[in-house]
């Protein structure tokens, strides 16, 4: 009898099925619990018809200039943020089998204010990008972190580091009063977005299953319930890195979705024409705003990129592409579908927008 | 059959994280990986690399010892996208990014900026020792102290529509992370009609130095004297950086 390769995946593999927390189980994956399906949805085989479209692509527009853009820019946002993707997977894979579920509550016991205010400015202390990022929230979401916490380490990570308090200074010619306006900015709004996304949701309400069953279940992620750990320092290796792989792998899909629109978009849209429509400063810190959304640079880099606007557009929409941008792109949105429902994505999107373009107006109505 | 296709599907994971592995030492090991990245990024691909062998490493011996199926086919799928950039890359390996892509970045203001950043490789000593030329960051950053003088430079050559028949645009790009971050570096050409070539042509000029104005923004220029086509160089050459490296 033919059957489908989800079921000959479940029931026709050599041996019993493996998860990530190298635990053996013996039944079937159609018995897992929910978030866990025991067939394989056809939407997922829909992802492998990326590479004929890729192939046809490359065939009909190959050597146009507009393929060209959209490729090398795609391209360098992918090898940019692969280093950083596999470091994020491994730490927080290691996070996942090495670091008890008790330790890390002692850091952020009420989530409150006080571990919303912690986490934010982390970045201070653990300097990583967007990218590496994703992945160690995800599984910090695992393992009970607080929601508010986890949303204010993700957009105030990426900001609120040294790293990008020097490469903006660099970038104004070392005035370092823009990059300690740009890292206070982007801490509060972190601060004042994860306070509120605390307020109105829950982890039950705000993450995918495969996250939000986690923080039910004992030690592993993989939604099995378990009655001991891997026994022995080899087993934990392996079972971190087997976590480290399948956090690369979930995530990684959604970088290459999210750097490939960013090419896209890099290929359609002219800086100079957008930026050029005003210089009034609320349409103009829109612009801006939009812009970051869609160029998809990263923290580092982003603030040469405004520099390049300022005998263009006044400041405050020069800030505003340096803060959004960390916090809320493209590449950042299709990320965060491996962590959020999209519930939480819309209104995560809609707060951060708002309250950016807000502070910026405010800040550009008190610097006259 | 079928035990190919599950075999393929059961090691899929295996299968991507070594075609990335491959992709990342074949980059690294040409030097390629300058036409997407700053060449000071070289620390972090090897570090990606070795990450991904001591997976394989890891996963190898799990198998080994085990005997045991792993990955599933949920996971393979999705591991197989993260191979998609990499299709993209062998079809623009040999290309820089060209005039599509200035008119797409450049804002005007852009030499403003420039000159504001401070500069770590420019001083007396330095200019014009690279082969006789100066570089286009060298140029726009020492405008006031070189105007009136001859200088050399090289560059992409751009026929822009929207500037009159004698005026052209020569320019390059510098990159501060990588490519989808890099800026336009550009100077005005004057008596350009008397050059005849295709955009995106790499030219070799030399004229003397002014400073000219585009809605406002103060811009360099030069008027040429003499303008030779050259082999243009592979697309890491193209690139400026921002480093002592440059």
């Amino acid at each position: 009898m033919n059957k489908r390769i989800g079921e000959m995946e479940t029931k026709e593999l050599i041996g019993p099925v493996i998860c990530a927390c190298t635990h053996k189980h013996e039944h079937s994956l159609h018995e897992a619990p929910a978030g866990h399906t025991g067939t394989i949805r056809p939407l997922l085989y829909l992802q492998l018809f990326f590479f004929p479209a890729a192939f046809g692509l490359i065939a009909l527009f190959g050597r146009t200039p507009e393929f060209r853009t959209l490729s090398i820019t795609f391209v360098s946002i992918f090898l940019e943020a692969l280093p950083f993707m596999l470091i994020g997977s491994f730490i927080g894979g290691f996070i996942e089998v090495f670091v008890p579920k008790e330790r890390l509550m002692r850091l952020f016991p009420s989530g409150g204010w006080r571990a919303i205010a912690i986490a934010a400015g982390a970045g201070m202390l653990f300097p990583v990008c967007e990218c590496a990022i994703i992945p160690v929230v995800r599984r910090l979401f695992k393992k009970g972190l607080p929601l508010g916490a986890g949303i204010a380490f993700l957009l105030g990570g990426p900001i609120f580091n040294p790293m990008v308090a020097l490469s903006t200074s660099v970038a104004y010619g070392y005035q370092w009063s823009i990059a300690v306006d740009r890292l206070v900015t982007g801490y509060l709004l972190a601060v004042t977005i994860g306070f509120l996304v605390n307020l109105f949701f829950t982890p039950k309400t705000a993450l995918v299953a495969q996250v939000n069953n986690a923080q039910t279940e004992e030690q592993c992620g993989c939604g099995h319930h378990h009655h001991s750990p891997p026994a022995g320092f080899l087993a934990k290796l392996q079972g971190a890195t087997r976590h480290a792989i399948e956090d690369f792998f979930d995530v990684g899909r959604y970088l290459v979705f999210g750097a490939f629109l960013a090419g896209l978009m890099q290929m359609a849209i002219s800086r100079g024409d957008l930026a050029g429509l005003t210089d009034a400063q609320a349409p103009s810190i829109l612009i801006m705003m939009l812009l970051a959304m869609v160029l998809n640079l990263c923290s580092e880099a982003d603030a040469f990129v405004a520099a390049s606007f300022k005998t263009m557009l006044p400041y405050s929409s020069q800030m505003a592409f340096m803060v959004l941008g960390p916090m809320l792109d493209m590449k950042l949105i299709m990320m965060y579908f491996g962590i959020f429902r999209k519930r939480l994505i819309l209104t995560l999107s809609g707060l951060t927008f708002s309250l950016v373009f807000l502070a910026m107006l405010a800040k550009g109505w008190i610097m006259g | 059959m079928k035990r190919i296709c599950l075999f393929f599907v059961s090691k899929a994971g295996e299968l991507v994280l070594a075609t990335l592995l491959s992709a990342l030492i074949w980059l690294l090991y040409t030097g390629s990986y300058k036409g997407f990245l700053h060449p000071n990024f070289w620390p972090f691909l090897l570090l990606g690399a070795l990450i991904i062998v001591a997976s394989l490493g890891i996963l190898a011996a799990e198998s080994r010892l085990s005997g045991d199926r792993i990955n599933p086919t949920r996971l393979s799928i999705n591991g197989t996208v993260v191979l998609l950039p990499l299709i993209f890359m062998l079809a623009v390996v040999d290309q820089g990014m060209g005039t599509h892509a200035f008119s797409r970045k450049v804002t005007g203001s852009e030499q403003a900026a420039l000159s504001d950043i401070p500069s770590a490789t420019i001083d007396e000593a330095n200019t014009g020792k690279k082969n006789g030329l100066l570089r286009l960051p060298e140029i726009i950053r020492g405008m006031q102290r070189l105007e009136g003088k001859r200088v050399t430079t090289e560059g992409l050559f751009y026929k822009d529509p929207n500037l009159p028949k004698d005026q052209a645009i020569l320019f390059r790009f510098q990159m501060i992370c990588c490519a989808a971050d890099a800026i336009p570096v550009w100077i005005l050409l004057e008596r350009a009609d008397m050059i005849e070539a295709a955009n995106e042509t790499w030219l070799q000029v030399s004229g003397t130095l002014k400073r000219a104005s585009i809605n406002g923004n103060e811009v360099a220029s030069i008027e040429i004297e003499t303008a030779d086509v050259k082999t243009a160089p592979p697309p890491s050459e193209q690139y400026l950086f921002f480093s002592k490296a440059e």
